[in-house]
């Protein structure tokens, strides 16, 4: 997955305690031409956000955390500037757990045990997305309805 | 004792010279008053020399332990990683080579592949879980775990149930059944087993595996349910042959069947509905809970119908609330009147509260009795003041 600015593979952040999630999916995504990188805690993280680290194009953010809660993590990465887009990937399948990370500005939830396939899609589509959304030449707008035809 | 001493001493390369009895006994007395003896100087010395030599092998020891462990576990990080990319590598691609990668490792090599991949099993669903499958079973995994589960250990047979459920590799019910033993942890497994492919037959043999027991862990009854739930008409069949005589589990099987769906074809309910009949209150309350799932069904409104007056008149005030919720559940005008002229002759409170709740937006005035009821119950020990308007909804 390539971003705007040209041949770059996308950066993304995964924030998770459990180190096989975190080689997993560092492996999963770096053979779908993503460019991971991995952090054990929440709290590491946003050290690293907040003091000048890069900030990636997406995180997948894990909410059970020792050090700290996911959902704080996401809270305070909704205040970096440019904030990246952030996936939720837990084991919580709780309807409330899920609301909360929507209105704490995650864009997606996916529950553990995922599919892989799916998740790479789906961040796919997210960062495809977001792209487009800040696209400062976006083409003309088409109606729905001619595009139809 | 001495010579034990010197020969210990000797051996370690430490050469001591005899002591030298030119001490004045003065510092001997101050010695000895020391170290809290009025044994000789000599024998104090000594056991110092041995302590002190014990101690520097003991250090040894640890030290030449931590090093080759160090070493160890170097050597163990190097493979584990390059058996895990390898892993990774396979279990990315369409169709992975497991055959050769399999063929190419050694036995440590392939206890770290079986770890790997027993973790990955907890964190990978949809497509690629039939690949992991697939790896379990070219390194054997499968077989290994039917030979557990045939072994005369129960820790062994364990672990061959927890490999097939991992793998969802579903069994034969009948060597299943054959082969545990009569321990609950062992049958709930195996019925856990059978829910990896649930039809009629591993329906049967779990349900006659549950009936083994006085009751079931919270384990069991998602294991049966999981079985039984999108065809409960085996478990139907089971309750109509009336010939559960253990309470406990006769509730835990009512209580599976309640979270089951109803489509059972023309299964008789006549083992459900002889359960409203049953001395222990709490399967009269899971029948209850079963039978407000089938509503729709003509023979089981005709036949409550029937007992109703009875049902109404349970001493226990929890089997009157199942009932009421079950009349509340099929919500329909003759199962609002019923509940309707239940609220005249209850006189429970939190009862006649359930009845306000299902009827509140038909019968406002039942809510408000209940309400007053309630006043009437709290009032002679607690200052609870003005209530304020009839509920209309327990609060959450």
């Amino acid at each position: 997955m390539h971003d705007s600015k040209g041949d770059q593979p996308s950066s993304v952040l995964i924030i998770d305690d459990e180190s096989e999630v975190r080689r997993l999916l560092e492996h999963l995504l770096d053979r779908n031409a993503f460019e991971p990188e991995t952090i054990e805690g929440g709290r590491e993280a946003l050290e690293y956000l907040q003091n000048g680290g890069e900030i990636p194009d997406a995180v997948l953010l894990d909410i059970s955390m020792p050090d700290m809660d996911g959902f704080e993590v996401l809270q305070e990465i909704q205040e970096v500037d440019h904030p990246p887009i952030t996936l939720i990937l837990s084991s919580q399948d709780r309807e409330k757990a899920k609301l909360r990370a929507f209105e704490l500005g995650a864009v997606d939830y996916i529950t553990k045990p995922f599919n892989t396939a799916v998740l790479v899609s789906r961040l796919n589509r997210h960062l495809e997305r977001e792209r487009n959304d800040c696209d400062p030449f976006p083409g003309p707008w088409v109606p729905a309805t001619e595009l139809a035809e | 004792m001495i010579s034990l001493v010197s020969l210990v001493l000797s051996l370690s390369g430490i050469s001591v010279t005899p002591l030298p009895l030119v001490w004045s006994s003065s510092y001997q007395v101050q010695l000895g008053r020391f170290v809290g003896t009025d044994a000789p100087l000599s024998y104090i010395l000594m056991a110092i020399t041995i302590i002190g030599v014990l101690l520097i092998i003991f250090v040894g020891i640890i030290l030449g332990k931590s090093w080759v462990e160090l070493h160890r576990h170097r050597r163990d990080r190097a493979v584990r990683r390059s058996v895990r990319e390898g892993f990774y590598e396979q279990l990315t691609e369409p169709n992975p080579a497991w055959e050769s990668l399999v063929a190419s490792l050694s036995d440590v090599e392939r206890d770290i592949l079986i770890e790997e991949l027993s973790q990955s099993t907890q964190l990978i669903k949809g497509s690629k879980t039939g690949d992991l499958k697939r790896l379990g079973e070219t390194l054997g995994l499968r077989d290994e775990a039917q030979a557990a589960v045939e072994s005369n250990s129960h820790y062994r047979r364990l672990w061959g149930l927890k490999i097939f459920i991992q793998f969802g590799w579903s069994a034969d019910p009948e060597w299943l059944s054959e082969t545990i033993s009569k321990d609950r942890d062992e049958g709930e497994a195996a019925i856990r087993v059978l829910a990896i492919s649930p039809d009629r037959v591993t329906r049967l043999a779990g349900i006659d595996l549950a009936l083994q027991y006085d009751a079931l862990s919270v384990y069991g009854m998602q294991a049966l349910h999981r079985l039984v739930r999108a065809d409960p008409a085996p478990l139907l069949e089971q309750l109509n042959r009336q010939d559960i005589t253990e309470s406990a589990i006769l509730a835990q099987l009512l209580r599976v069947l309640a979270f089951s769906d109803t489509f059972t074809g023309d299964v008789p309910m006549d083992g459900v509905l002889e359960c409203l009949d049953h001395d222990s209150p709490t399967v009269r309350r899971a029948a209850c809970s079963v039978l407000a799932e089938y509503g729709w069904r003509p023979d089981v409104r005709d036949r409550v119908d029937l007992i109703l007056s009875d049902l109404f008149d349970d001493p226990s005030r929890e089997v009157r609330i199942a009932i009421y919720e079950m009349l509340g559940q099929w919500d329909d005008a003759a199962a609002q009147a019923k509940l309707a002229k239940a609220a005249e002759s209850e006189t429970n409170s939190r009862a006649l509260f359930t009845i306000a709740a299902l009827l509140e937006k038909t019968d406002q005035s039942i809510a408000q009795n209940a309400t007053a009821s309630l006043r009437d119950e709290f009032e002679p020990w607690a200052d609870v003041g003005e209530i304020g308007p009839p509920l209309t909804k327990f609060p959450e």
